[in-house]
């Protein structure tokens, strides 16, 4: 109900009451209205997708009532939406019951668990301004905040001071006045509880931890320098995933370990030819030694995650029997879940990380045939090509073609959405974005196409000649469904395809990364 | 949004106080309320230390919601605001009398408020007359103070008679006891005939009360300085059974 906009600033200390008052002038007097401390955590996932959404993620509990937890997204100091009465706190978008908040979650977090970022510890102080009929015209408030870091080593306890002019509807006049005659003692605007301002004070920069994206490149780079850099940058951020691994935090770890690592091995062969063969191989090679082991658990982890989409496709006397299945997959993922840990612990994998790292910051060897040529050469061209084979490619395909030629055109959408992702810093953002989203349509519908048959296999081998007859049940049952699912993605094929290599788009590849134009 | 006016043709019956303290419990159960002192008198007004307008607005109060806006005032309470009463509403009837479709003009009015209030409630001055009536049709419950004394039972039954002549609904109103001594064998008596009569009668009554005559000297809810005495009970639970009226 309140039009005027609050006020808020980062002051340097606590102004006394008597100094508030001398600055206010005779006019309003000042009262106490009230004094009480808080704590809240500020909570984002490892990956900070809150924080990148603008926004900040409040979990509070009342002091009285230990088991109503509050959890509250903000932007800008508003509230977007909110959970109470949350008996702990959240970890997963499943964790907040219902509700817009859970939604807004679900978008944000995905598979991603919530970890508590910072704690800040306040003291406020309210203040009423008020005229000589004891009216109220407007408030004051006074925050002292001790923030906190809860995910670095360092406890250093940070402090700050903030003011709020709070405003009253009708009484804008008097607002306007005691800010200008408090302005004095502003530092600067401040968001109460701005993620990256409190961040800032922690001296925690999420930018710096994440990859940078689009992926900073130099078109006239040679591709080989060009590429062990991005390649080096690349691991790193694998690596940033281990510990989340080793704790078990959420599945979110796992999955973006091996992504990262897969964009370097397919940075690797796409652009074979920028590094000497026999380098190039044992580089692959070295990478696909740190995929290996973690691919038992990424896949009971898919099946698991299915848990639910499983469940709703079978009718309820197959329920039974699926549950049974996942109940069994929980189990044995803690074993192999605890031995990948072990694993990254130990000292072989360590030894397997220094020798990629010596061998990714080495100079790059400019004899292989595109190592020296400038990176945005060897992108256009490389764009094109796979643009134009994915066109032949689908030209050939019809409804009746065998299911591997599918899996060829997959792959190379793949390619072009790699290639697309790591070479975007050299084009246009908006070219970038508009062939990605192009490309995007196709690959939805190849992807489902394959993932639907990827789920098919890995049921049918979950069957053997000891399997419980309920539990084998469930899983003929869910592959006839599956089945079906791949039959109508494979339909829609045809159709996506004829966009995509329609001769609209094809001018329009055409024109953006032919090497003519360079120069 | 639902408009509750506090109604009676009767005065000193206890309208400001309840409007007072009923808009007080609606915004405190976190309702957006917005109270309109429509007594040129400015008793609801004084009540919550908000100062008229300077300028003379009753004239264009029909007109368009905008000038309702630029009057609303926050009082010191979360969630309850306040137009003011200024000294020209004393011409409301008038006005009134001047404007087209003049029964509806208060409705129109009033649903501006409408995106940012759940609540509005109506302090009105004891008449019958073009604002009455523009407030019968507005509001979608009229709650009536009654005394329990024989001169305003037949007041009250006078305002039944003239909503069954001019064909108001006589759903939208609900009545209270306010003023209530129960040491009274008359009040007894009277309630009680009141209510075998009038079935909507509201449970909660109003007990004649210090507090209620110390709001004057306090200029806040009873709440604000009687929090524990029987009156602030009453006037709460007389919310509860009008929430769940509206
Ligand atoms: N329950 C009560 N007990 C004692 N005094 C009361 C009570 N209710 C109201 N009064 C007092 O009676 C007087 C009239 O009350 P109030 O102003 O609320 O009535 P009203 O119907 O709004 O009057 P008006 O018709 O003049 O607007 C005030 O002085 C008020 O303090
Ligand atoms: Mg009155």
């Amino acid at each position: 109900m309140n039009n005027v906009k609050d006020y808020c600033w980062l002051i340097s200390q606590q102004p006394s009451r008597k100094r508030l008052q001398t600055l206010i002038g005779p006019s309003l007097r000042l009262t106490e209205e009230g004094r009480w401390d808080t704590s809240i955590r500020l909570l984002d996932d490892f990956d900070w997708h809150v924080h990148r959404s603008g926004q900040s993620l409040i979990y509070s509990i009342p002091d009285d009532e230990p088991n109503q937890g509050r959890c509250e997204l903000i932007k800008s100091d508003t509230p977007v939406c909110k959970q109470d009465n949350l008996s702990t706190q959240p970890v997963f978008w499943t964790d907040v019951h219902g509700g817009k908040l859970q939604q807004s979650l679900k978008k944000l977090l995905g598979y991603s668990a919530l970890i508590p970022v910072l704690q800040v510890d306040e003291q406020r102080t309210l203040l009423a301004c008020r005229d000589e009929e004891q009216k109220i015209q407007l408030r004051l408030e006074l925050i002292k905040q001790t923030v906190s870091s809860q995910i670095s080593a360092d406890a250093t306890q940070h402090d700050r001071v903030l003011l709020r002019i709070l405003p009253l509807r009708g009484y804008d006049k008097e607002a306007t006045r005691v800010a200008e005659s408090l302005r004095r003692l502003r530092q600067k605007d401040a968001e109460l509880l701005n993620t990256g301002e409190l961040l800032a004070l922690c001296k925690i920069e999420p930018e710096a931890e994440l990859l940078p994206s689009p992926l900073p490149l130099d078109p006239r780079e040679p591709t080989g320098v060009a590429l062990l850099a991005t390649a080096r940058l690349l691991l790193q951020q694998a690596r940033r995933y281990e510990q989340g691994v080793i704790d078990d935090t959420d599945t979110e770890y796992l999955h973006q370990y091996r992504v990262n690592v897969r964009r370097i091995r397919s940075l690797l062969s796409l652009l074979k030819q920028a590094v000497p063969d026999q380098e190039g191989r044992e580089l692959r090679q070295g990478l696909a030694k740190l995929v290996r082991p973690t691919n038992a658990l990424r896949d009971m982890d898919v099946f698991l995650l299915q848990q639910s989409f499983y469940a709703d496709m079978l009718p309820q006397p197959f329920q039974p029997g699926l549950d049974a299945l996942f109940r069994e997959t929980e189990q044995r993922r803690q074993q192999v879940q605890q031995e990948l840990a072990a694993y990254l612990s130990s000292e072989v994998y360590q030894q397997e990380c220094r020798w990629l790292d010596t061998q990714l910051k080495k100079p790059a060897d400019l004899c292989a045939p595109l190592a020296a040529v400038p990176l945005r050469q060897v992108a256009s061209s490389k764009i094109l090509k796979t643009y134009k084979r994915i066109c032949k490619l689908g030209g050939g395909i019809t409804d009746t073609t065998p299911d591997e030629q599918v899996h060829d055109l997959r792959l190379d959408c793949k390619k072009l959405r790699y290639l697309l992702d790591f070479f975007a810093a050299l084009y246009p953002q908006e070219q970038i974005s508009r062939h990605t989203k192009a490309l995007k349509g196709l690959q939805t519908i190849l992807g489902d196409f394959n993932d639907y048959a990827v789920q098919q296999a890995a049921l049918l081998e979950q069957v053997n000649a000891q399997t419980e007859p309920d539990q084998a049940a469930a899983i003929h049952g869910l592959v006839a469904l599956l089945y079906q699912k791949q039959l109508t993605a494979r339909s829609q094929v045809m159709q996506a395809l004829q966009t995509f290599a329609g001769d609209t788009l094809r001018a329009d590849f055409k024109a953006a990364y032919s090497l003519k134009e360079k120069k | 949004m639902k408009i509750l006016a506090i109604y009676s043709m009767k005065g000193g019956v206890g309208k400001t106080a309840a409007s007072v303290n009923l808009a007080y419990w609606a915004a405190a159960s976190g309702l957006k309320t917005l109270l309109i002192d429509l007594d040129p008198q400015g008793a609801s007004s004084f009540y919550f230390r908000v100062k008229p307008a300077k300028k003379d607005w009753g004239q264009r109060f029909f007109k368009a919601y905008e000038n309702l806006l630029k009057q609303i005032r926050a009082s010191d309470y979360d969630n309850l605001d306040v137009i003011p009463a200024h000294l020209s509403f004393r011409n409301f009837d008038v006005v009134l009398h001047n404007l087209q479709k003049r029964n509806k003009r208060l409705k129109k009015v009033l649903q501006g408020m409408r995106k940012e209030y759940d609540l509005v409630v109506l302090d009105c001055p004891p008449s019958l007359g073009n604002l009455s009536e523009a407030v019968f049709t507005a509001a979608d419950r009229l709650l009536v103070p009654v005394i329990p004394t024989t001169l305003s039972e037949r007041t009250f039954n006078q305002l039944l008679a003239f909503f069954a002549r001019e064909s108001y609904s006589q759903e939208k109103i609900l009545a209270f006891f306010s003023m209530v001594q129960n040491q009274k064998n008359m009040h007894k008596g009277i309630q009680d005939t009141m209510r075998q009569a009038w079935p909507d009668f509201l449970a909660s009554g109003i007990p004649f009360s210090v507090d209620v005559e110390n709001m004057g000297e306090y200029r806040a809810p009873v709440d604000q300085f009687a929090r524990s005495k029987p009156a602030n009970a009453a006037y709460q639970s007389l919310w509860q059974e009008v929430q769940n009226r509206l």
